[in-house]
């Protein structure tokens, strides 16, 4: 049953990482492009130095100010000074925007994973072995592959009515 | 030797605060633990050395502005009063400081300025200004505002609540006027220190005019009773002398009928209680009371008394500019709580109850925490919001722009002292 579970997520691995001198807009495509909400961030010999994620994103395209207020309906779009503000970002270095990364081993259990993915607010844990970038685990997909490999299947419950 | 050490493990958490190396609650909490480990007081005395009325008052108001602001309301108005300016960047710069400075005095200085200071970043970014300067004159008007009422400004709370001749209405009266017209004076004097940053496009006014300010507010169920609560608090404060309350007990009677009739969820609100806060005036109660207990407190008004030749202005004048100068180089929170018990000291010394002492330590301890970034906690609350925004202030910038502003308020008091208190 562990090996199982072990197998679903090496399986339910995706490839999610920049360069550490890519730049922001490099970093947006590649986790846009992931489907993740996160990816890591990588040296050459790829050891982790940090995590890109929507809200890092969020925090780069808007006025870093809005974390600060505790209401904000009041603020109309001012689309000119948002244009000037992700043309700035742009071509800043991701690693201006990373935080600190979330990161499991490979031989991790699935529940180590899942009790570091429900303490996450990124919902993406960057996967090592030997201390090395090997993948990314995003939440749905490692709760799906996880719960596929546990659930009965379908017809299986339909026949027991 | 238990004096000494009392002396020296007080002074070592001084210049702890002072550097910023440990968070400073950390740091007053380790030195309460080693004056009561090394026994310098027991468990006991230590428990009763902390002012509970002081406490209390504080986690009342913590709950009232919390759950009131969550309604929007403060936001509300700040919007509202930015947007009487017109674009014009004087006005801008005066209303943002009044409301800063009147919302000091009534809520606490520290939540002003954090739901100021955001607001502000808006505005000056619709304006395309520079946000520093509003946020710089923003955190002097608070601690200035903040000096104006018992509950302004934790130094005045640690006074308001120690004292027991001292009523709300007395500091009104005898620090009202003076901290209003040193805000304007001050006001006066950042407008020419900053007003070159501070020209406005006009083709960016109408930004401000497009703002909808009551957005957050409409249609939130909560609104009218957390500000008719809040308003009857502050109505009660005026009279609690009268009506025999102390002020805690109208700041917890305020934030429990909150919590009745404007609060789902209790535990959220009650987690707007700043915890480290709390445990960090326990800790300095602790300190203070094992350095009156060890005979420390006596020393330094003897102390005063021998510099000052007994003069009772000399005194007033000593306190006033010794506790902004301490104020500066700590915080003006344990430096005041400090001072309590030394004029106490004095007055006993005298054999006779001179309010004009207490209103110099409150001038003092409350103008002094604009010298530095680090002499009283809206700064450091203000300036790391501008670091989290990637608009840093340096020290140096800080102390440009706070030490003048200081020395100035400082001379407006001596004024003020020698004219109408002593």
């Amino acid at each position: 049953m562990h090996e199982l579970l072990k197998e679903q997520i090496r399986e339910g691995l995706v490839d999610g990482a920049v360069l550490d001198t890519a730049s922001f807009t490099e970093a947006a495509e590649t986790l846009h492009d992931s489907t993740l909400s996160a990816i890591a961030v990588i040296t050459e010999n790829r050891d982790v130095v940090g995590m890109f994620g929507v809200k890092q994103l969020l925090h780069g395209m808007f006025p870093l100010y809005l974390e600060e207020l505790k209401h904000s309906a009041f603020i109309p779009d001012d689309l000119p000074g948002l244009r000037d503000h992700v043309a700035e970002v742009s071509v800043e270095p991701v690693t201006a925007y990373m935080v600190e990364p979330s990161v499991v081993n490979l031989d991790s259990s699935a529940t180590h994973i899942a009790e570091q993915l429900l303490h996450s607010d990124i919902r993406a844990l960057v996967v090592v072995e030997d201390g090395r970038y090997v993948g990314m685990v995003g939440a749905l997909r490692f709760c799906w592959l996880v719960y596929r490999s546990l659930a009965p299947p379908l017809n299986e419950g339909a026949s027991s009515d | 030797m238990l004096e000494i050490l009392a002396g020296i493990i007080f002074l070592a958490v001084l210049a702890v605060l002072a550097l910023d190396w440990v968070q400073r609650t950390k740091a007053a909490l380790i030195g309460a633990l080693v004056f009561v480990l090394i026994g310098i007081l027991d468990l006991e005395q230590a428990i009763e050395a902390i002012d509970w009325a002081t406490l209390g008052l504080l986690a009342g108001m913590m709950i009232m502005v919390g759950v009131t602001e969550k309604t929007g309301v403060f936001t509300y108005l700040a919007l509202r009063i930015a947007q009487l300016s017109r674009g014009n960047p004087f006005m801008l710069m005066l209303l943002l400081a009044l409301v800063t400075g009147v919302a000091s005095a009534f809520l606490d200085n520290l939540t002003a300025i954090l739901l100021v200071v955001p607001i502000t970043l808006v505005i000056a970014d619709q304006l395309r200004i520079a946000a520093i300067p509003l946020v710089l004159t923003e955190i002097f008007a608070s601690n200035i505002g903040g000096t104006a009422t018992l509950i302004g400004d934790p130094p005045n709370i640690l006074i308001g609540t120690h004292v027991e001749e001292l009523d709300f209405l007395d500091f009104i009266i005898n620090l009202a006027p003076v901290a209003f017209f040193t805000l304007f004076v001050s006001i006066g004097v950042l407008w020419f220190m900053f007003r070159k940053q501070l020209v406005i496009d006009p083709s960016r006014v109408h930004e401000l005019e497009r703002i909808d300010a009551a957005a957050d507010v409409r249609g939130n169920p909560y609104v009218t009773r957390s500000v008719a609560i809040l308003l009857g608090t502050v109505f009660v404060f005026f009279i609690h002398s009268w009506i025999g309350l102390e002020p805690a007990v109208v700041a917890l009677g305020g934030a429990t009928i909150l919590l009745l009739v404007a609060v789902d969820d209790v535990d959220e609100a009650l987690g707007r209680v700043e915890w480290a806060t709390m445990f960090f005036f326990m800790a300095l109660f602790v300190m203070v009371g094992g350095l009156a207990e060890q005979g420390i407190v006596e020393r330094v008004a003897d102390l005063i008394v021998d510099v000052t030749e007994g003069s009772e202005t000399g005194e007033g004048l000593a306190i006033l500019w010794g506790s902004a100068f301490g104020s500066a180089l700590v915080d003006n929170i344990p430096f005041t709580a400090a001072m309590l018990p030394v004029v106490d000291q004095l007055e006993a010394e005298r054999g006779q109850f001179n309010d004009a002492q207490w209103w110099a330590l409150a001038l003092g301890a409350c103008f002094g925490g604009n010298a530095t970034i680090v002499a009283a906690a809206a700064n450091v609350a203000a300036t790391g919001v501008l670091d989290r925004v990637r608009q840093p202030v340096t020290f140096g910038a800080f102390l440009r722009a706070g030490l003048p502003i200081t020395v100035l308020s400082l001379a407006i008091s001596t004024a003020y002292l020698l004219l109408f208190q002593f």
